[in-house]
């Protein structure tokens, strides 16, 4: 007699069998299908990311004549921490464009990226009412002068593992464009950006237990939020084409009044925002799985055409180097060409949507500004949108992996150019270099508000982004590329800092790479020039300042002798070269981008007589053009 | 009084124009070929000129050619290198050759546009006389009409630099507001420093085939042509003009594909590409003289009619 346990586990082990064979038999239909169908390439395997921390429901109403904001939002956050929270932060971004007089604004000198503040049309935000979901009114406090950050003391902590819900009625006005948030063509276009009570990250660490993370808001200074789900209503009037954050088809209603509510959700998002103008047009095209959508306006066909093209071109190089798009989580992209008069608003990144336009109008093909920003803002949806490190105290973090990024995808692209006009060229590289050299001293470790604005760009632009190249010629694009997609493997919908990114580049790149990178470029000050002093009868190459990155000289003795490759230690500081070198050259690969002069890297021991023929040429070319009267034809 | 014979005899060789003749435009277009003197002494001049600002810059450079990098810089047009080199500070001046080359530079570019005025006379005296003309009737030619010419010069490059001067900072400042519209006064102004340019043209072929000095009475002969003739001379400036992108866009490729170090074969498409400019220019003004021919034989047609 069998025992009945036995028979239920049996019985158990049977439905198992089975699940497994229906199982099979599902995925091998879907694999034929899949294959009958057009062949579109792959979302690849979904992560499942960590549960959400702060969601979002809003019912909002734009009002294009007023340019005011009435909503309803209802904010949970869920204590993920060990510690209890006391009190909810929010930030109210808005603020910071409230007067001249802001901190913000004081900073920034009452302008970004050369927009300026208008100060006849301000923006705003106000708590108009603010209670628990059983009714309970709260209190609102500020935490700075601007009311950028706010406090609500709650009734009770929030437990660890337990959420709280508030809701809250707000009323916001946008300024007019200039600092990624706000309206422009006498109130046809608006980009909702920074626009709602969010809240801050409530965060738990050895020193201080659990406290929020969270500043009032700086000019130099981006965001940082914890992940959750949106779901937003917006009512907008007839006619207007929306764009907004999402993970889902959105919905549109028409109401009554004239007006229709348009409906968008997103899930695992860090942000939410949205762009509507009535004279918004559109083209969309599928790449990678992904449906990318650009809204623009009528005059701007060819910039999003430009900008569709790049974005494409880069959305599969991004999804090899680093991972699929949003983990294949997102199944949407929107670009968004800011018109003309909105330039402040271009250049932004936010979950699924990203702005160009940074720049104004329409650039000649041969200038690749747009293409440029498209690269950049949709590598943010990586380093960002994705991989959420904190822009307010390590702003070099998304924006170093993002910009490296950049430098490759336009050298895949574009040949690295981003003007290649009347056969001159100029890289995207070499512009970061051009801000680089002015201070290369930077650390790039450092809050926002630590830096002025040129050596914000250093900080966290330029230096990190010619640091991860230098990195990634030193050790190889194999290397690399395990460093990169391991770290946005494990990072992906968390918050990881600098020292996270550390502990991966040493796991995957050796403890060299990590020490010179992080100890001398992140955390201090060291720069580097190897040049080649002289070169008579034997060749005098020096290296100076600290940062030890090893390299080789490549020495040519005579036109018939292949030339010779010698390994230069960090620890010798200046080398000798006998024998008449016809031609030395330091770093000849060119890895070390982060040399303060690449012009004297090499060096021949007499003038090239044929250059020089080459140079007679061309000046008898530029002096009979002179003469003759230049472009005159 | 032989001399005074003469000088009448030459006037009389330059002054033939072939009215009545009535010949085609594509006769005076090659005329540029057949009577290539003007061609040639153009194209010396500019290159004698030109060869001693060339030699003095190079053997301010020379030595630069030690750096690589420089060498990349003439060779791939490379703006990275070039920023690089700069700011290193390794291609610090010129020295002594290069202060020279800068030195002469304006006056070099003064005698040549003076004597490229003074070619411009006899050469469009050629084209539009009967008969090639003879060295002296050539060179008094040049001189009979160097005043007129380097009015007209002078005016032209007054005008054309303050319409297109005015009209670039125009379309930059409306840019600001409204790129397209930005653009599109941009290329009005173009279209208009051309118009202008080419109306200066014009009143030297007028000038010269109705034997008038007078420069406003010219410009306003030459307007009056422009409107005659539109179509042909739209056709003759736009097919000239056309030609030309096509020549400098095989040029380029052309160059493109040579190394730094053949310099050679770079010299000589850089030469016959200067050469072939020249003569698009000379085919563009002979075909202008033709144009003003065949008005004026028109007019005196029209004359004899009434």
């Amino acid at each position: 007699m069998s025992n009945p346990k036995s028979k239920i586990q049996n019985l158990k082990s049977k439905i198992q069998n089975l699940k497994s064979k229906i199982c099979c038999l599902w995925l091998a239909l879907l694999c034929c299908v899949g294959l009958l169908r057009a062949p579109a390439p792959s979302l690849g395997q979904a992560t499942v990311p960590p549960p959400d921390v702060a969601s979002y429901t809003i019912v909002a109403t734009y009002d294009p004549q007023t340019h005011m904001l009435t909503g309803q939002q209802t904010a949970m956050y869920h204590n993920h921490t060990t510690v209890p929270i006391p009190t909810l932060v929010f930030h109210l971004y808005l603020n910071a464009f409230r007067s001249a007089e802001t901190l913000w604004l004081r900073e920034s000198d009452l302008r970004l990226r050369g927009y300026s503040f208008d100060p006849n049309a301000p923006g705003w935000i106000r708590i108009d009412q603010i209670a628990l979901a059983d009714g309970t009114a709260l209190t609102v406090k500020p935490l700075d002068d601007d009311e950028t950050l706010v406090e609500v003391a709650l009734p009770q902590p929030v437990a660890p593992g337990a959420s709280v819900s508030v809701d809250i009625a707000f009323t916001a006005q946008f300024p007019k464009a200039f600092a990624r948030t706000g309206w422009a063509d006498g109130g046809d276009f608006i980009f909702g950006g920074q626009w709602f009570p969010k809240f801050g990250v409530w965060e738990e660490d050895e020193r201080h237990g659990g406290a929020w993370n969270a500043y009032p808001f700086h000019a130099n200074s981006e965001f940082y939020a914890d992940f959750g789900r949106y779901d937003v209503a917006l009512t907008l009037p007839q006619g207007w084409v929306v764009a907004a954050t999402g993970t889902a088809a959105p919905t549109a209603k028409a109401n009554a009044d004239g007006t229709v509510t348009h409906t968008f959700s997103a899930e695992h998002v860090i942000d939410f925002a949205w762009t509507a103008s009535p004279k918004y047009r559109e083209m969309t095209r599928k790449v990678e799985g992904v449906d990318v959508r650009v809204v623009y306006y009528p005059r701007q066909r060819a910039m999003a055409r430009r900008a569709l093209q790049a974005t494409a071109g880069a959305l599969p190089l991004y999804h090899a180097w680093f991972g699929a798009y949003g983990k294949s989580l997102y199944p949407h992209l929107t670009v968004v060409i800011v018109p003309p008069d909105a330039g402040g608003a271009g250049g932004m990144e936010y979950p699924t949507l990203f702005t160009v336009g940074a720049l104004g109008g329409m650039m000649p093909a041969c200038v690749r500004m747009i293409e440029v920003e498209a690269v950049h803002e949709l590598g943010h949806q990586w380093f960002q949108s994705v991989v959420a490190t904190n822009e307010a105290e390590e702003p070099w973090l998304d924006e170093s992996f993002t910009d490296y990024a950049t430098i490759r995808a336009m050298n895949a692209l574009y040949d690295g150019a981003i003007v290649e006009c009347l056969g001159w060229n100029f890289s995207y590289l070499a512009m970061h270099r051009l801000q680089y050299i002015m201070y290369p001293d930077t650390p790039m470790a450092g809050a926002a508000w630590d830096f002025d604005s040129l050596q914000y760009g250093i900080a966290t632009y330029s230096k990190p982004a010619l640091a991860l190249t230098t990195v990634e010629r030193t050790v190889g694009e194999a290397a690399m590329q395990r460093f990169l997609s391991t770290y946005f493997d494990r990072y992906a919908f968390a918050h990881p800092r600098a020292e996270d990114v550390r502990a991966v580049m040493e796991e995957t790149l050796g403890a060299e790479v990590t020490t010179w990178f992080f100890e001398q470029l992140v955390r201090g000050n060291a720069t580097l020039d190897i040049r080649v002093v002289t070169l008579d009868e034997q060749a005098t190459l020096e290296r100076e300042g600290d940062l030890c990155i090893p390299t080789t000289v490549r020495v040519t003795r005579s036109g018939r002798q292949a030339p010779e490759t010698l390994a230069w230690p960090c620890d010798t500081p200046t080398l000798t070269i006998d024998g008449a070198p016809r031609l030395v050259e330091i770093d000849p690969a060119g890895a070390i981008v982060l040399d303060r002069d690449l012009a004297n890297n090499q060096l021949r021991r007499a003038p090239d007589p044929a250059a020089g023929a080459g140079l007679a040429v061309r000046w008898l070319r530029f002096w009979q053009d002179f003469l003759w009267g230049g472009a005159v034809w | 009084m032989v001399e005074n014979d003469e000088r009448q005899m030459v006037n009389a060789e330059w002054q033939t124009v072939d009215r009545e003749r009535r010949m085609g435009l594509g006769a005076y277009l090659r005329r540029v070929i057949e009577r290539p003197r003007g061609w040639a002494l153009s194209y010396l001049l500019t290159t004698g000129m030109a060869l001693g600002p060339a030699l003095l810059m190079t053997l301010a450079w020379a030595p630069l050619t030690r750096h690589p990098l420089f060498s990349q810089i003439l060779a791939t047009r490379s703006v990275d290198a070039l920023s690089d080199f700069v700011m290193s500070g390794a291609g610090n001046g010129g020295g002594i050759w290069g202060t020279l080359a800068l030195l002469l530079a304006f006056p070099i570019w003064v005698l040549a546009r003076l004597i490229w005025t003074w070619l411009e006379g006899g050469t469009l005296a050629e084209y539009a006389a009967g008969q090639p003309l003879s060295w002296r009737a050539f060179a008094q030619a040049g001189w009979r009409w160097f005043g007129a010419f380097l009015t007209l010069n002078l005016l032209g490059a007054v005008l054309v630099g303050g319409v297109g001067g005015a009209a670039l900072l125009l379309a930059v400042f409306v840019y600001m507001r409204s790129p397209a519209l930005g653009w599109v006064i941009a290329g009005v102004g173009l279209a208009l420093a051309g118009l202008i340019a080419t109306w200066t043209e014009v009143a030297r072929a007028v000038a010269l085939t109705q034997n008038q000095r007078g420069v406003f009475q010219v410009l306003g002969a030459a307007a009056r042509a422009m409107v005659r003739q539109a179509l042909p001379l739209a056709a003759l400036v736009g097919g000239g003009l056309a030609l030309y992108g096509l020549l400098y866009l095989a040029h380029r490729w052309l160059v493109d594909l040579l190394p730094l170090h053949w310099w050679l074969p770079t010299l000589l498409i850089q030469q016959a590409y200067t050469i072939v400019r020249l003569g698009i220019r000379l085919a563009r003004q002979a075909g202008q003289v033709g144009l003003v021919t065949a008005l004026a034989a028109w007019y005196d047609t029209k004359a004899i009619m009434i």
